[in-house]
Formats: C-alpha cells, structure tokens, sequence
C-alpha cells in the first residue's frame, strides 16, 4: 500500500480527470487526519450527495448514503488500492452502487412497477448548482451529446434514475438486446470521446 | 466471450442489472480477463456521468460526516499475500531442517505451485464489487470480503482477539475434501483465490493444523459469499 502510493506521487494518477492530489490526501486520511478527511469530502460530496439525490430522489436519504460512503471511505483508507482506478471512480462507484441499491430495497416490486409506469422516461438530468469545474463539465456534456439519441437515453434511464435494463427497455419500447447493447457502446462512445479519441 | 453475457457489460456497469443477474455476471467476471478488462477500461467514463448531477449538500452534513469518522475505527493495512507466501515457504525449510536434525515436526501448510501473482487482502477489500461480511463472534469481529471481479476472498481477523499460541486458519472445504487456504500467524488478513466449495475459517494452535479444529468461526458456501 505505501508502495502504491508512493508510485501514484511519483507519476501521474491511473485516471487524467482525477484533480485530487490522491497520494498525500489519503495517506493522512488512512493516518486519522480528520482535516485531510474533511478536505476530502469537501472535494467528493458534491458528486457523491449529486449522485445520492439524483437516484433516490430524497434529500435526506441522499445524505444517509452519502454519508455511508463517507464512513466507507474513512473505515477502508489505508486499504485504498489506486492502481486498480482513481479515488474519485472508486468512491462514486461506491456511490452509484449504494443509491440504486437503496432505492431498490425501498420498493416492493409490485409499487416499482407502478412507478416505473407512471415515471416519464424523459426526465433526464440537467446542470444543477454543480461546483464541478467548468472545463469538466463541459467535456462530459459535449461527449454525451455525441451518442446516439437512444444510447443517451438509455444510459441516462440507468444511471440518474436507476431503472433496470429491462425497464429501460419497457420504457422505451424497444427490445431487450437492443437495449443492452445501447448501453454498452453509449459507455464505450462516453469513454472514447472523454479520451479524446472521437476525432473532434 | 459469450455474446450474449459480454452484452451485460454496459448494463451492469450502469448498475442497471437485477441482483441475480448481477451476481451471474459478477461471477462470469471472475472467469473471464477480457470481460473484466472491459469492465475497468469503462468504470472511468461511467463514474464521469456524476459530473453532470453534482449538487451543494447541506451544510450541515460535513459536520455529521467528520463527527461519524472521528468514532469510526479505521481498518489498518494489510499484509500482502506475497510476503505471506514466503513466510510460509521458509517454514517448510525451517520444518525440513527440523527433520533432518531429526526432531518431529509437523507444519500443516500447504506451498502450492500454481499460486497466482500476489493479490493482496486490501486489493480485495477495495476492489469495486466486494461484498463483505461481518461475523460477530466472541472473540471480536470477522471480515470476509468476496470479489467477485477477482475471484479472490479476503479474510481479515485484525479485530479478534488472538489468544497466546493461537492463529487463525482459512479452508475451503470442497467435493475432494479439505485444504488449507492460509495460516494467519503473523497478518491480520490473507487474501485467497476462491474455490467451488465452502469457506471456513477456524481457530487452531500456532503454525496451523492439518484438519481444522471444532472452533468454527465463519462458514459459508462461496456462491454466497
């Protein structure tokens, strides 16, 4: 772990887009620095509390989750290993993860089928009072103005709403496969644009 | 790679998969290194689509977050499997050197050949998909952490107390019977590739046993882990 870590300082981080300085934060965070911590939230929960509330749709179980992910970060620190990705992906995977799972677990399936029904599936995400920077946000916004309108919405439906594929798929009307297979080349589209691989 | 499975990908990516069908895909995950590459290759962009939700939290909520952490313990590093690993096979020549001087000693430890590169416990235990498990038992608490992205189980015993000539032991117990996965006398956790059977993991005398004893303290079958 002090070996990784050193290495991270030493070169550039696994992911370009990550802005934290990931080796020194976080050794003091895995030391019990509760400032370190602190200017780690103040970092992460902009992403983590947007992602929280965008998926459960409920304030304050948006901050119950966030501040699951917190408490993870903080048990797990020392344990952090940043040549399997970034901090930021580790802990908004984390994130994502917990609130759909929250979301899920809150409905009876008979009641999420209601809602999956009456939900309008074009209810996608917009800026809200985000803090993120300016350049990075406008490379996301560009680069999922590249897909395909049905991989925008079908990856949209997913992540901010936490519909499953086949939901996905009902609310679009549109098959299954079809539906998988948006998924996995609007990501793949994501990825290669945010890389600068899409020739614009 | 099965068309239909590496379909599952994006889906699964975007969390967008039932449980049992996460857990199918986890599990073929495990089996198949182009599948996982993928996998690690899409997670950044994937992640990077939070940048469009992000919002102020409360102001009050740093506050709770920081309070919550500073009476959380926090887990300490763990030692790699690597270093175990030669532990265990200077054991083997200190046992060897034992028998040649002809004093009778056994050591009920295992050195496999086919050992895959070290994977360490905090590798495990971080990794994206673990799923932990908290065991109480009376001497503190027991953490098994699966990956199934891995196909790698941690088990981390840094809060159990460790009675004086005593260590922990990590089996699987499968259709051939039962193997030893790993002694604990000087980590705190090992991280150990999964098998098709059930993880067990017991108390036993210093050095380890070559059957495990009646202190079971965790025991789980692998597809539940």
């Amino acid at each position: 772990m002090r070996r990784a870590l050193r290495v991270v300082g030493e070169e550039s981080s696994p992911d370009p887009e990550d802005d934290l300085d990931p080796a020194a934060v976080l050794a003091a965070v895995a030391g019990g620095d509760l400032d370190a911590f602190g200017r780690l939230y103040d970092d992460l929960a902009p992403l983590v509390f947007g992602v929280a509330r965008r998926v459960v749709r409920d304030p304050s179980r948006a901050e119950e989750v966030t501040q699951e992910v917190f408490a993870e970060l903080w048990r797990q620190a020392a344990r952090f290993d940043p040549s399997r990705g970034s901090l930021r992906t580790w802990v908004l995977t984390i994130a994502h993860r917990r609130a759909v799972d929250t979301v899920r677990s809150a409905q009876a399936s008979r009641a999420r089928e209601e809602h999956v029904a009456r939900r309008e599936p074009v209810d996608v995400a917009g800026p809200e009072d985000a803090v993120v920077t300016a350049a990075e946000h406008e490379g996301v916004r560009r680069c999922l103005d590249s897909l395909t309108p049905l991989q925008s919405q079908a990856v949209r439906l997913a992540y901010y709403q936490g519909f499953t594929y086949p939901e996905v798929a009902e609310l679009l009307g549109r098959p299954l496969p079809t539906v998988k297979t948006r998924m996995r080349d609007g990501l793949i589209r994501l990825r290669d644009c945010l890389e600068g691989h899409d020739g614009a | 790679m099965a068309p239909e499975v590496h379909g599952l990908v994006g889906a699964y990516l975007l969390n967008a998969l039932e449980p049992g069908e996460r857990a199918e895909f986890q599990a073929h995950l495990g089996v198949c290194p182009e599948c996982r590459e993928e996998v690690d290759s899409l997670r950044a962009a994937t992640t990077s689509l939070a940048e469009e939700v992000a919002a102020t939290p409360p102001a009050s909520l740093r506050g709770r977050v920081v309070r919550t952490a500073s009476e959380t313990p926090q887990l300490p590093p763990v030692v790699s499997a690597g270093r175990r690993r030669r532990r265990w096979l200077a054991g083997v020549v200190a046992a060897a050197a034992a028998l040649v001087m002809g004093v009778g000693v056994t050591v009920g430890v295992v050195v496999r050949d086919d050992d895959p590169p070290a994977t360490t416990a905090a590798e495990v235990m971080s990794a994206p998909d673990a799923r932990m498990h908290k065991e109480d038992t009376s001497g503190g608490e027991l953490m098994v952490a699966m990956s199934h992205e891995m196909r790698m189980v941690a088990v981390d015993t840094a809060h159990l107390e460790r009675p004086a000539g005593m260590t922990y032991q990590v089996w699987w117990h499968t259709d051939t019977g039962m193997e030893s996965a790993g002694v604990l006398d000087e980590e705190m956790a090992v991280a150990v590739p999964v098998e098709d059977g059930d993880l067990m993991v017991t108390m036993e005398p210093m050095g380890g046993s070559d059957v495990p004893s009646e202190k079971v303290l965790f025991q789980m079958p692998a597809e539940r882990l």
